[in-house]
């Protein structure tokens, strides 16, 4: 004999409740986005001060110079603690993953968030922003081969910084 | 309980049979655990491997929605790769409309959701299929999905690599495969899902597990009928889900194993464990750190792997399982990695297998087969209980649903402890509309890049990519002549897979864009390039891989193939 759990219409509001369930994800997870939209930001340059993201040039050129000022040390240490010689894709992942931290630390000591501070040192790069003395900066000398580096060869930093 | 009949559990198992109910108990399990999900919808996973597989996502959502094109060209990568091609990506699959409609991130999250539902489901299929009822049918269907690495991932980034909690569906359609062929097309549907979804480990990793499986069902099937023909079938049969997987994701897998075969990944480890670690460690004892290797790291509940040495021991059970113990086992020998000259070592001298990581890494798959022989020794556990008077049916009616409930429960709540309030610690991005140009980026900030219109020169992938040695980080515009003085080109427009650009030129000269060249693009020399004539030129540079074309006739065959087999074999329906 058939179980009553399996009539049609146990089945019928199982199903229900079942979409019920479903529904409300859907919903709870619709609600958490109209509640936390997706940021946007203008990427024009407005004004006789030319600022961008609420910030003057003369302002990002200044934090543009407080990041960069790093990177000789953090390019000595990659060259010195990186495996060949010439300066190619393992050098390159070993300085930017000591580059990572820089820009999350300046970024949170200017009070801008980390992507604004990636977006200054990429226009400060881009447009040659003179950098502070004593630093040079290599954006052109740097050719990626495709050398990706075995795994297990050197420990990576694991957490965020 | 007013008495302690065979009819409660009887009542249990009907009442759990009935699929509403049972779906509204796993997803009822999977939000307790995974809670955390719904916590900074727009931040990205605190881990690298989160911000890894959100960048690949973000990118393959932007061309769908930004620039309405199929995502075949991924110009924020390295300097310009294939993303079609990719074997990390999973933007072909049926959960992908999620981060479309929610975002990337979050959307990413939910189809770890519906990935874990379906898998449980899958799972209770597969244990019904092998009879096993009741409470043993739930701990079949929850330990796999609900195990250590499924949370493990959520936590550490390994989006698609949950893929593989499709696999119960792909043996339960192989298995019905053998006696009604139109099953095999489901099966064949989520193996395709599977390699779809980030499948260059879950996929070879299977692959290898069913072709097992179908050798043992070939031999246990040649010493019952003596016929060479009817033990050729469940080869046959695993061949056939093999090709109509591959063929369902064509337009992306033939890519894929141009680019792997290509380009293979750069792996030199050799690890090694003991047969403590290999056949119990893993599976047994509960995570206490986390990483690759350390005991626990597919942990399936210590009383699931109690009910699976059980069915190894009890010769009913054993009957019962004999295939899935013998692929367990197979699996467990591979974790042993180099400590034997067999199995790991053979499989690290064929293609693509050459090319997956660390042995314990055969763990997540193996688990699988596991799970289902601890289910079916809970089974016979239960009924050996009911054939032992009122104490026995007692135990049976009270032990074994305690010992499910509590492994369940466990299992649930420390996955829930796995993701912890701080797992969705990445800062959210801004949209930055803006013209695209290459940067320096960093690839140890992933996911920024894209949000800013901005590809990331420093980037990072197992697979060893070529780049050229003339792609620069800091130009005022990404399409150039090579000699400056011939006249000017300017961009017209720009979307992934095309550039349209207006040149006029007092002599002869080559176009440069400062894009990696790759098959499919319309000329090269090392980056994108072409030479023109002098005077006025409209130029569009597409892509379109002649592989995704061989990819789409495969896929189209497939779907033709699939419809005779269900035609021709007409399938009873799903239980």
């Amino acid at each position: 004999m058939k179980s009553p759990l399996h009539s049609k219409l146990f089945v019928r509001v199982a199903w229900s409740l079942f979409a019920l369930e479903v529904a409300i994800v859907l919903s709870w997870a619709g609600a958490l986005v109209i509640a936390n939209p997706p940021q946007t930001a203008s990427a024009e340059v407005t004004g006789p001060e030319r600022s961008q993201f609420g910030l003057p040039e003369a302002k990002r050129q200044e934090l543009f110079r407080d990041l960069v000022k790093g990177e000789p040390a953090d390019r000595a240490t990659a060259e010195r603690e990186s495996e060949t010689a010439i300066w190619d894709r393992n050098h390159d992942s070993f300085y930017h993953q000591r580059e990572w931290p820089r820009i999350v630390q300046t970024a949170h000591k200017h009070h801008i968030p980390t992507w604004e501070m990636a977006a200054i040192l990429d226009e400060g790069l881009r447009a040659h922003w003179p950098p502070p003395p004593g630093v040079e900066l290599r954006c052109d000398d740097a050719p990626l081969r495709s050398t990706t580096r075995p795994l297990s060869q050197r420990p990576l930093i694991t957490g965020a910084p | 309980m007013s008495d302690n009949s065979p009819r409660d559990a009887d009542r249990f198992a009907d009442l759990i049979d009935c699929t509403p109910v049972r779906l509204i108990l796993f997803l009822s399990l999977i939000l307790f655990g995974v809670s955390t999900i719904f916590t900074n919808p727009q931040n990205g996973g605190g881990t690298l491997d989160w911000q890894f597989f959100q960048f690949f996502d973000e990118i393959a959502r932007k061309t769908i929605l930004q620039f309405h094109q199929f995502p075949i060209w991924n110009p924020y990568f390295c300097g310009g790769t294939s993303l079609i091609g990719n074997p990390q990506t999973t933007f072909l699959v049926p959960t992908f409309p999620l981060v479309l409609i929610f975002g990337t991130t979050f959307g990413m999250r939910l189809s770890e959701i519906v990935m874990i539902l379906v898998g449980c489901e899958g799972g209770y299929r597969l244990m019904r299929h092998f009879g096993v009822r009741g409470w043993a049918a739930v701990l079949g269907a929850v330990a796999f999905p609900l195990y250590g690495r499924t949370f493990g991932w959520l936590h550490d980034g390994q989006h698609g690599l949950h893929g593989i909690l499709l696999a119960p569906w792909i043996l339960y359609g192989y298995l019905r495969g053998l006696k009604e062929p139109a099953y095999l097309v489901l099966g064949g549907a989520f193996f395709g899902w599977l390699l779809a979804y980030r499948g260059i480990e879950p996929g070879p990793q299977f692959a290898l597990a069913l072709m097992s499986w179908a050798i043992f069902q070939s031999i246990a099937t040649f010493f019952h009928t003596r016929s060479i023909q009817k033990a050729a079938w469940p080869i046959l049969a695993g061949a056939v889900i093999g090709l109509l997987g591959a063929g369902f994701v064509g337009m992306r897998l033939v890519p894929v194993i141009d680019l792997v075969l290509r380009h293979p990944r750069v792996m030199i480890e050799k690890r090694s464990f003991s047969f403590f670690a290999a056949f119990v460690e893993v599976f047994f004892v509960p995570p206490r750190t986390r990483g690759y290797s350390e005991p626990g790291y597919a942990y399936i509940g210590a009383i699931t792997y109690c009910f699976f040495v059980i069915a190894l021991i009890l010769p009913r059970s054993r009957k019962r399982a004999v295939i899935p113990l013998l692929v367990s086992i197979f699996f467990m020998s591979i974790i042993l990695g180099y400590t034997v000259p067999a199995p790991y070592p053979v499989l690290k001298m064929l293609p693509l297998y050459k090319s997956l990581r660390n042995p314990a890494l055969y763990s997540f798959t193996g688990a699988m087969f596991i799970v289902l022989c601890a289910a079916i020794g809970a089974d016979e556990v239960t009924k050996w209980f009911r054939r032992h008077g009122r104490v026995g049916q007692t135990l049976a009616t009270v032990l074994i649903p305690i010992l499910v409930l509590g492994t369940v429960l466990e299992m649930d709540w420390r996955g829930r402890k796995e993701l912890p309030p701080n797992t969705y610690s990445f800062e959210p991005v801004a949209q930055v509309r803006q013209d695209f140009h290459q940067s320096r980026g960093n690839h140890f900030l992933h996911p920024i890049w894209p949000y800013l219109d901005r590809g990331t020169l420093s980037c990072y992938d197992e697979t060893p990519f070529p780049t050229s040695d003339a792609l620069r980080p800091d130009l005022a515009a990404e399409e150039y002549l090579a000699d400056p003085s011939a006249g000017d080109v300017k961009r017209v427009e720009w979307t992934p897979n095309r550039i349209e650009l207006s040149a006029n030129l007092t002599r002869p000269a080559t176009v440069l864009v400062n894009q990696n060249y790759d098959s499919g693009w319309s000329a090269s020399v090392g980056l994108l390039a072409i030479d023109l004539p002098a005077g006025e030129h409209h130029v569009t540079l597409r892509i379109w891989p002649k592989l995704v074309t061989v990819g789409l006739l495969y896929f189209l065959l497939t779907v033709l193939a699939s419809i005779w087999i269900v035609r021709r074999w007409p399938p009873t329906p799903l239980e």
